[in-house]
């Protein structure tokens, strides 16, 4: 996080369908020129709850605010900071690129046709940007949207599975584009399955099943890994070694204990350890284990979005 | 806003199927001087035409029937009165070819009755009884001969000789003379009804008299305006003695009562202005297709205009749906209310456009088609008693800014179904349901229904608002005013639901 000004503020926001509840009692803050990812398996709520927050669905109950102002009681003031992309891109198929862009421009007075230019440039669609979109591949009108969304350098860009239909070289233009925008201060909201590039590129990662948040977490500290948790390596004879040594120290002093897994062949996961790294190793080395590797355990997204939802089938 | 306008200017004429079919609604004025044409094929013939059809129509039957056939009479003396009549028709029509006399020649009623007292003639001169004459001629039996065929020969010199003044003079003070009578007798069979009318044809001769014109001349307007006035009287004095005590009956005469002495206005005003309306020039007969002919018919294709309207609206608010660009137009900085208002606004702006262009195509194919001959004519109203008149030209481009308003409350309606099911054809075919269906049903309903008072004021019969242009109601059960209030009424209560609708929808 690099401030701590929010511009998306989803306090406590419920929406149902008749008797089906949708999205559940879900809070969640976006600062400013934060990249928030959005992730959860069909059905989840996250298409819900980004179109609560654009105000096409009302909430049943709860608030959103942008930017300080109430995207309820106060639409055209809120939806002005937003800039958005909707999971299917949608456009005039009959006017060109360039055309769809400018009835975008000429909504917003500040937007010049030179920034028109700069846009189209940015998402790579410069050379193709004066033929019909009804020509384009759907990567391409991923892409014509993204800049229809970034004309006007909201302060929330709200990217709903912008990544469909990217190829690899896309993909990272895109993980530079939108990182290039956040840097310039504009928060991002987006919503995708591609579970690597979100830990690539957002900030802090929500997960959501049926319709609650049920996890947040900053991408840093999936980065950083848990201090109290270590994987260990050993050589192949020293296997049943390690295995008795740690079964022998642990619990052995109350103030150094631990819980270990033996997670593949030579590999064993050491959970919730008070003893440093430095003492287990050496503990182990005594023994006459041979250590090939002890090192801080870090949880992937992918880990932790199994151990969450059971490994649903995402979208 | 400005900007709202701009961008649904650009999705709709980006279109290229829309800019075709508008061409086509241009192209209908184009089109109407082809059903003219048409039209003219069929009906504009030669005056000689139809008198050379009825002769050889009846030398056919005289050929046909050389002699009495038991099977296709009933007696001897009903074929011998079959075989005067077409003889007398033979007569009658050659007369008139070798005298240049067409049907709307004031002596052709001169005619009529020559050739009806020449029939009598001949049938007393083959030994016709009295009996007989009346039972299959219908004439009196007290005729005296004599009389008839000085009658003949007196109409003979007006017919030879082209006289009307005299005629016209002579036949005012038979009238006069008639109308003193009745006044003057003590019992007169239909009382003052048949006194009214007697003054009522007095009128019209000394119009006749004093305007020196031929009398029931098709061809010459202040005739057929005389004709028009003794016409409306005759029916106000008809619907005055009318003592019907049915009160839907009573209204609706007191309705056509006023439309009469409205005509009867206007037509009075162009006698004493020398100033014929386009009513009156309709009426006259012409061998060659006019320019108000022209126009009456052209008129018949800005229909397209209100179904165009109904096509583009439907198309410009259901394909934010199909191509789903609404999620993107409700994020712009503006109410929703503004952008459903921009897309009225823009067709609106396109239908006024076109039916302006469409007016103007049609006025210059008339000046250049069908140009005027004689008196330029002008559009008459009248209003709290007094008449106006407006050039023809304006009154057509009038007629045309009441088809575009006609069409703006069918935009409406349309885009209210639109916001509502969001699918264009449902949208389209309610809106031409609306439009050029349910009216004739609604009519039917309450003409063969036992007109239900629910309809009185149905309001798609009085959305026809081409009637009030016309200065004649669809439906003269409907007061104007009435009605045009409802027309408005509908209009409001069509815009409001379909804000209503575009704003609370959730997409």
């Amino acid at each position: 996080m690099r401030s701590q000004s929010v511009v998306l503020d989803v306090q406590n926001v419920t929406k149902k369908f008749g008797l089906v509840t949708a999205v559940n009692h879900v809070s969640l803050q976006v600062t400013e020129g934060e990249i928030y990812g959005l992730t959860g398996p069909n059905d989840s709520g996250k298409t819900t709850l980004v179109k609560m927050i654009l105000g096409h669905l009302r909430p049943t109950s709860g608030n959103i605010v942008v930017s300080g102002y109430d995207n309820q009681k106060e639409y055209a003031d809120a939806v002005d900071f937003i800039g958005a992309t909707m999971e299917y891109p949608n456009h005039y198929p009959y006017l060109s690129g360039w055309q769809n862009l400018m009835l975008t421009a000429n909504m917003y007075p500040e937007i010049t046709k030179a920034r028109v230019d700069e846009a189209a440039e940015q998402v790579g669609l410069k050379s193709v940007i004066h033929q019909k979109v009804k020509s384009y591949s759907l990567g391409m009108k991923q892409r014509l949207s993204i800049a229809q969304s970034i004309l006007k350098y909201p302060q929330l860009l709200i990217l709903d599975e912008p990544i469909k239909g990217f190829d690899p070289s896309a993909m990272h233009d895109f993980v530079q584009l939108i990182k290039s925008i956040a840097a310039n201060g504009t928060s991002v909201l987006l919503t995708s399955y591609l579970l690597g590039e979100m830990e690539e590129l957002c900030d802090r990662i929500g997960i959501m099943s049926h319709g609650y948040l049920i996890a947040e977490k900053a991408t840093e500290d999936l980065q950083k890994g848990d201090d109290s948790s270590f994987i260990l390596r050993v050589g192949e004879d020293s296997e049943e070694r390690a295995f008795q040594v740690l079964r022998e120290n642990q619990n052995k002093d109350v103030s150094e204990t631990y819980a270990f897994d033996k997670t593949a062949e030579c590999v064993f996961e050491i959970k919730d350890c008070t003893m440093s790294p430095s003492r287990l190793n050496r503990i182990l080395v005594e023994a006459g284990v041979e250590v090939e590797e002890i090192r801080t355990h870090r949880q992937t997204l992918e880990e932790l979005y199994t151990s969450l939802t059971g490994g649903a089938e995402i979208e | 806003m400005s900007k709202l306008f701009q961008n649904e200017w650009i999705k709709l004429f980006g279109r290229k199927g829309i800019k075709t079919l508008i061409a086509l609604a241009l192209c209908t004025a184009i089109l109407a001087v082809g059903i003219q044409m048409l039209s003219d094929r069929e009906t504009k013939v030669s005056w000689q035409e139809p008198y050379q059809t009825e002769i050889s129509r009846a030398e056919a039957q005289l050929v046909r029937y050389p002699e009495y056939d038991a099977k296709e009479w009933a007696s001897e003396t009903e074929y011998k009165a079959d075989v005067l009549r077409w003889t007398n028709e033979i007569q009658k029509y050659r007369f008139c070819l070798d005298s240049g006399i067409p049907s709307w020649d004031w002596r052709m009623g001169i005619v009529d009755s020559y050739f009806r007292n020449l029939l009598l003639m001949d049938a007393v001169r083959d030994g016709w009884n009295a009996q007989d004459l009346e039972r299959y001629f219908g004439f009196p039996s007290n005729l005296d001969l004599t009389e008839v065929e000085e009658t003949n020969k007196e109409w003979m010199v007006y017919i030879l000789g082209n006289d009307y003044s005299t005629y016209n003079k002579e036949q005012l003070q038979l009238a006069e003379e008639h109308l003193l009578n009745l006044k003057e007798s003590v019992f007169v069979e239909g009382g003052d009804k048949t006194i009214a009318l007697a003054q009522a044809d007095t009128e019209m001769l000394e119009r006749y008299v004093t305007y020196n014109v031929p009398a029931n001349a098709k061809d010459n307007w202040v005739s057929v305006a005389i004709s028009r006035i003794r016409e409306n009287q005759g029916k106000i004095i008809e619907w005055t003695y009318d003592n019907s005590s049915d009160p839907e009956t009573a209204r609706e005469n007191r309705m056509l009562m006023e439309e009469a002495n409205a005509s009867i206005q206007k037509d009075l005003f162009a006698l004493n202005n020398n100033m014929p309306s386009s009513d009156i020039l309709k009426d006259v007969y012409t061998e060659k297709t006019t320019y108000l002919q022209f126009f009456d018919n052209s008129f018949l294709m800005s229909a397209s205009v209100v179904i165009l309207g109904i096509i583009l609206a439907a198309w410009l608010v259901c394909m934010e749906y199909h191509y789903g660009t609404i999620s993107t137009l409700v994020l712009y900085p503006f109410k929703r209310k503004s952008i459903l208002h921009a897309k009225y606004l823009v067709v609106e702006v396109t239908l006024l456009g076109v039916a302006l262009l469409e007016c103007l195509i049609t006025l210059c194919i008339g000046k250049y088609l069908y140009p005027v001959i004689g008196t330029q004519p002008v559009f008459m109203t009248v209003w709290n008693g007094t008449v106006y008149w407006i050039p023809y030209f304006v009154a057509v481009l009038l007629r045309y800014l009441a088809v575009f308003v006609q069409a703006v409350i069918m935009v409406t309606f349309t885009v209210m179904i639109s916001a509502l099911v969001h699918s264009r054809s449902i949208s389209i075919f309610s809106g031409l349901f609306a439009y050029l269906i349910l009216p004739q049903i609604v009519r039917m309903t309450y003409t063969y229904l036992g007109k239900p008072a629910v309809l009185r004021y149905e309001m798609f019969v009085n959305l026809d608002l081409i009637h009030f242009a016309n200065n004649t109601p669809a439906v003269t059960f409907a007061e104007p005013w009435a009605a045009l209030l409802i027309v408005i009424g509908w209009w409001f209560i069509f815009r409001r639901v379909s804000y209503m609708a575009y704003k609370q929808q959730e997409i």
